[in-house]
């Protein structure tokens, strides 16, 4: 049985990817947080590039891991 | 085999970069009107735009974003996203057709012959380009909003399940359908819209994995993929939002903890419990392990949560039981499969929650409170909400009311009230509800459904909208149903009403939604259309039109009508019979053929007719909507390129081969080249700027000093406002309010925090008594008994006991003083003595702050005392009225208040006595300026205009102007026009003459000149009063 297993999806490889890939959107999300406004105080770090500008790009690039993480396919172990 | 490939491979990167480089140079430039500038803030700024978000758009567009060179570029980074989203999409559509034709004409060979392959590529580059080059889909490939982004989701999904289909029986082939999963997982962050394709893929699938299709197992299928659609939009989506809801609940009320920490616990629940699913399934043997962990994911995932408790327990029980038993049926039947099955389907669902929880950047940044911050869905509940879109009127679709169903009364101890239904309570953060700023939830009531009177019901209602009332009628005439007798509550006494007979209400389907609010759509795309006028059922505005003028007049749709606008464009229909004549060839070609129509049919019906049952729309909607139904006319431009090829095959029969190759593919690829060529001038958007400049001006048009507050109402003066404060930066110091918005107290709370450099709103209200629930509508003046027959109202009341006894004074010097209500009144303790106690409501001046606040105090005028309100048009006010006398007090005219003049105010309350115009906007002043007859500020007006207005383009020759945007600009023309007649009048030749030239030269586009005579008649005519006056000489040049 475990041998038939290595054929099947998902592979080593491509957990080990999409892995990867949640651990990059879930460090952009920690980069998006931060301090708020609040009612009395206008919080301009909400608008630090780090919030904006630095942890969307790594959720994203996090997102596309993933999906080439699903998509990992090597021909010459058939 | 290679040259087909490679052959196949170049022409579907040359329909990307042709696609890719119309739609770069018919960008926009900056934002477009509607929610356009929300969309483009909320990507660049991550800031939360309306429901129900779109989280995954904003990723993408904040990447593109960071291209711009400037703030001022970004708008057009973002449309520029949108441009690449949708050549992407349109070359997806080339290889799905020309798959889809290999199997037909090639036997499904990877080796055509080139005769083969010459009218294969024919039929995929027709099919792509007439897309690429039609109404709909180029409208959105030019601005900044999520359809064309959603377009490519929807391409690429179909284009997935291809490629499964290529590899289906090898050891690749299952992560493509994990990956159709994650695709419909991130969607959900863009737009639901990508769901619909699951059934048509579902369909495929199995087509695909039987060997012997039939009818029942064709509907059998559809039937799950339905019920797979129900699951994720109705079980998954809210689901885990509700769960993740209660489990913040007990972290922050029970166990103290803080916000937010019961959701992060409830994700890693979530997710240990599929990745166990995942690990019990790929390991493969202990079935009872795999039982356990299904129902327990399927629990946390909150599929079975119901708005009662017993309801809950009984469909999870009922849940537990469909799992115990589906599960040992197939492991009895097909051990491997079975496990196969839900190896695929836990890493499936693993990646749908993943790619949903791109949500998480909502619920971040709307814990952060920037300024824009739409619905403050900061806890899993209010997200919930948000998703769901709840704050719209929902709208029944298997049974309920019609237009004129009266409510059902329901007897509660001796009171007769309304009957409803009450739903799951909404809990708010306490700060956001008293201010107090400790970790708790608080419930702030529950969402209301009202119940109608049973016999006044209908199964499958169409015409549900009270507000409608008049349009249904225009649609559909008189109802003719049942006669209901009711009694009503307003004025006590039975009243009858007649209802929509069920005929009536499937002619108003027929009729209006299907045929005006869907095939008119199709038929723009692929017969051609009438003018960009905004149809309302005429036959003047917004029609479809072949182009064939005695046709035309023979449907009854004016050919002269718009003859000579960019926004006329025809195709004789040729696209249209193109796509029939590849429905019928495709029919015919066999099992293979059939099988691929009603793939192809499916997608179509669920894009497009499934759509319009969903959305139930009501009459006179403010846009055209066909931008949805984008999804459909990709299904049909697939039959549209198989028509090429049907062209080609039947030339054949008739010609030599080369020669039918020839003329099949110059006649079949001239027609969307034709397409373009109408196209082109009305989606040529490039040097349009005019949504921006429009922002621009009314925030421009407000003074420097003292951070000014701007009222703002719809779509198109909100969203540019806000783009222009929060993506450009412009006058951060202005504080722009939504008067519409302001209803809501979340709203009005938040715009009590400050905002870049301008401070909060100036309430005098404290917030527990403006938050949902306490002074949603308050009573003005209400009757409060009888005396010999007259009603006495409590401002009479009042009066009385201040003359019988004077030295009392029980509310107050002045009662009817804004403070004295608000302190006597409307914050008091007992809910039923919340009103305005008078229809004249009194706010003292202070003159002082008056001089030094900067408007226009007219030579001789003596500031008044007191401002007065009078409030006798109205028996209550909502919040937002509320709020503003509340403002106009709290504000003391040192913070300017502005309104943008295309607030209707007087919906909120009438305020006209006191609007002095400066610029593109109302300013509050506290005198009367009919009294002093005095309506626009000339001096801050002719400023403006001279030296702070921008134009958006309009002097571009050949810009071309949709409605909204020639709506916009007449504005802006008519403001010249008046503001020179008023500089007239003082005799200030020189001033009205040089408004004249600005307006002459600023705005000179073509589509004024023509619809437009009137504005330059008057031009003309005050020219000339000019010249008579100022006796120098001055030509009229148009």
């Amino acid at each position: 049985m475990e041998k038939e297993n290595k054929s099947f999806f998902p592979k080593r490889e491509n957990i080990i990817i999409v892995m990867a890939g949640c651990l990059l959107v879930i460090l952009g999300f920690l980069l998006m947080t931060g301090p708020g406004t609040v009612d009395t105080y206008y919080e301009s770090d909400i608008f630090n590039p780090r919030r904006i500008g630095i942890a969307p790009v790594v959720s994203l690039a996090g997102f596309v891991v993933i999906a080439v993480g699903i998509l990992f396919f090597h021909k010459t172990k058939e | 085999m290679q040259s087909y490939r490679t052959i196949n491979r170049l022409c579907g990167w040359s329909v990307f970069i042709a696609a890719a480089t119309v739609y770069t140079l018919t960008l926009e430039s900056s934002a477009s009107f509607w929610d356009c500038p929300e969309f483009i803030t909320s990507a660049a700024r991550l800031e939360v735009g309306h429901p129900p978000g779109a989280p995954f758009f904003m990723l993408l567009g904040n990447l593109f974003s960071h291209m711009a060179p400037d703030a001022s570029g970004i708008a057009w980074c973002i449309n520029f996203m949108n441009g690449l989203f949708s050549a992407a999409c349109v070359m997806l559509l080339f290889y799905t057709i020309t798959v889809l034709l290999r199997r037909l004409i090639a036997d499904g060979t990877d080796q055509p012959s080139r005769w083969q392959t010459v009218s294969i590529m024919t039929g995929g580059l027709t099919g792509a380009l007439v897309y690429a080059f039609s109404d709909t889909f180029w409208y959105s490939a030019v601005e900044g909003e999520v359809y064309a982004c959603s377009s490519f989701f929807t391409a690429l999904t179909f284009w997935c399940i291809l490629k499964w289909d290529d590899c289906h029986g090898s050891p690749s082939a299952d992560r493509w359908l994990v990956f159709i999963a994650y695709l419909v997982g991130l969607s959900i962050g863009v737009h639901l819209l990508n769901l619909l394709c699951i059934p048509a893929i579902c369909l495929f699938c199995y087509y695909r994995l039987t060997t012997q299709p039939t009818l029942k197992g064709s509907l059998l299928t559809f039937l799950l993929s339905l019920a797979i659609v129900a699951f994720v939009l109705w079980g998954i989506v809210p689901g885990i939002m509700k769960m993740a809801g209660y489990f913040d609940l007990f972290a922050v009320n029970t166990m103290g903890l803080p916000y937010n920490s019961g959701t992060l616990a409830y994700s890693i629940f979530l997710l240990a419990g599929i990745v166990g699913c995942i690990y019990i399934a790929m390991r493969g043997h202990n079935r009872l392990f795999m039982s356990v962990a299904v129902a327990i994911t399927l629990v946390l995932c909150g599929v079975t949560l119901q708005s009662t408790i017993t309801s809950t327990l009984l469909s999870t029980f009922i849940l537990l039981l469909i799992v115990h038993f589906a599960l040992r049926r197939y492991w009895r039947l097909a051990p491997q499969a079975t496990w196969h099955t839900l190896r695929i389907a836990a890493c499936a669902l693993f990646v749908l929650v993943i790619g949903y929880s791109s949500y998480t950047v909502i619920l971040i940044r709307a814990s952060d409170n920037p300024p824009m911050n739409q619905q403050a869905c900061d806890n899993p509940f209010a997200l919930q909400s948000y998703l769901g879109r709840e704050q719209y009127a929902d709208k029944p679709l298997v049974y309920g009311r019609t237009y004129c169903s009266p409510h059902a009364l329901v007897q509660e101890g001796n009171i007769l009230r309304y009957d409803f239904t009450e739903g799951a309570p909404i809990y708010r953060r306490q700060q956001q509800v008293t201010g107090d700023a400790a970790p708790r939830y608080i419930e702030t009531g529950r969402k209301l459904d009202y119940k109608y009177e049973p016999q006044a019901c209908m199964w499958f209602p169409r015409m549900h909208s009270a507000d409608h009332a008049a349009q249904y009628r225009q649609w559909v005439g008189e109802p003719s149903g049942r006669t209901v007798r009711y009694l009503d509550l307003q004025t006590d006494s039975w009243q009858t009403t007649v209802i929509p007979s069920y005929k009536d209400n499937l002619r108003f389907f027929l009729r209006y939604q299907v045929n005006f609010m869907y095939w008119r759509y199709f038929l723009w795309n692929f017969v051609g259309r009438q003018n960009d006028r905004q149809g309302h059922g005429d036959d003047q505005n917004g029609n479809w039109l072949t182009g064939i003028t005695p046709l035309d007049r023979w449907i009854g749709h004016d050919p002269d009508s718009g003859a000579d606008s960019k926004g006329r464009n025809v195709y004789y229909a040729l696209p249209l019979l193109l796509g029939l004549l590849g429905i019928v060839w495709q029919t015919r070609q066999g099992k293979t053929g059939q099988r691929q129509f009603n793939v192809i049919a499916l997608l179509f019906f669920m894009t497009g007719l499934a759509i319009i049952i969903y959305l139930n729309d009501t009459p006179r909607q403010p846009r055209e909507r066909d931008y949805v139904f984008a999804g459909s006319f990709y299904a049909f431009s697939i039959w549209t390129g198989m028509g090429a090829t049907a062209v080609i095959r039947g030339l054949r029969r008739r010609m030599k081969p080369a020669a039918a190759l020839a003329v099949g593919s110059v006649a079949s690829l001239a027609i969307p080249i034709q397409m373009a060529g109408q196209n082109w001038d009305d989606h040529d958007r490039s040097g349009r700027t005019l949504c921006r400049d429009m922002g621009q001006n009314y925030l421009n048009s407000t003074q420097k000093e003292g951070c000014p507050i701007l009222f703002v109402n719809g779509d198109n003066d909100t969203f540019p406002v806000w783009y222009n404060i929060e993506v450009e930066q412009v006058r951060p110091d202005v504080r722009a309010c939504n008067l519409m918005y302001l209803h809501g107290g979340i709203y009005a709370a938040q715009m009590q925090q400050p905002a870049h450099t301008a401070p909060g709103l100036p309430y005098t209200i404290p917030k527990a008594c403006y938050r949902d629930g306490v002074n949603d509508f308050v009573r003005v003046n209400p009757v409060i008994g009888t005396e010999n027959g007259q009603p006495v109202t409590l401002k009479s009341e009042i009066e009385n006991i201040y003359r019988s006894r004077p030295t009392e004074k029980p509310f107050g010097d002045d009662p009817f003083e804004w403070k004295n209500i608000v302190r006597y009144w409307l914050t008091s303790d007992e809910p039923s003595m919340r009103c305005i106690p008078t229809d004249e409501i009194h706010i003292p001046v202070d003159k002082e702050a008056v001089v030094r606040s900067g408007m226009l105090i007219p030579e001789g005028m003596e500031i008044p005392d007191t401002m007065t309100i009078r409030i006798n048009d109205r028996s209550h006010v909502a919040r937002a009225a509320l709020l503003l006398i509340d403002m106009i007090a709290g504000a003391n005219w040192e913070r300017p208040l502005y309104v943008a003049v295309t607030v209707g105010l007087n919906e909120y309350i009438d305020l006209s006595d006191f609007l002095l115009q400066e610029g593109m906007v109302y300013r509050i002043v506290p005198y009367n300026v009919r009294k002093a007859d005095i309506r626009m500020d000339t001096d801050k007006t002719y400023d403006c205009v001279m030296h702070r207005f921008r134009y958006g383009g309009l002097d571009i020759p050949g810009l071309h102007l949709d409605d909204t945007n020639r709506n916009m600009a007449v504005l802006l023309q008519n403001l010249h026009i008046v503001l020179a007649a008023e500089l007239y009048s003082k005799q200030q030749y020189g001033k009205a003459k040089a408004v004249l030239d600005k307006c002459l030269r600023e705005i000179r586009n073509e589509t004024l000149f023509k619809d437009g005579r009137h504005a330059y008649e008057q031009m003309e005519g005050l020219y000339r009063l000019i010249k008579e006056r100022n006796k120098t000489d001055i030509k009229f040049n148009e």
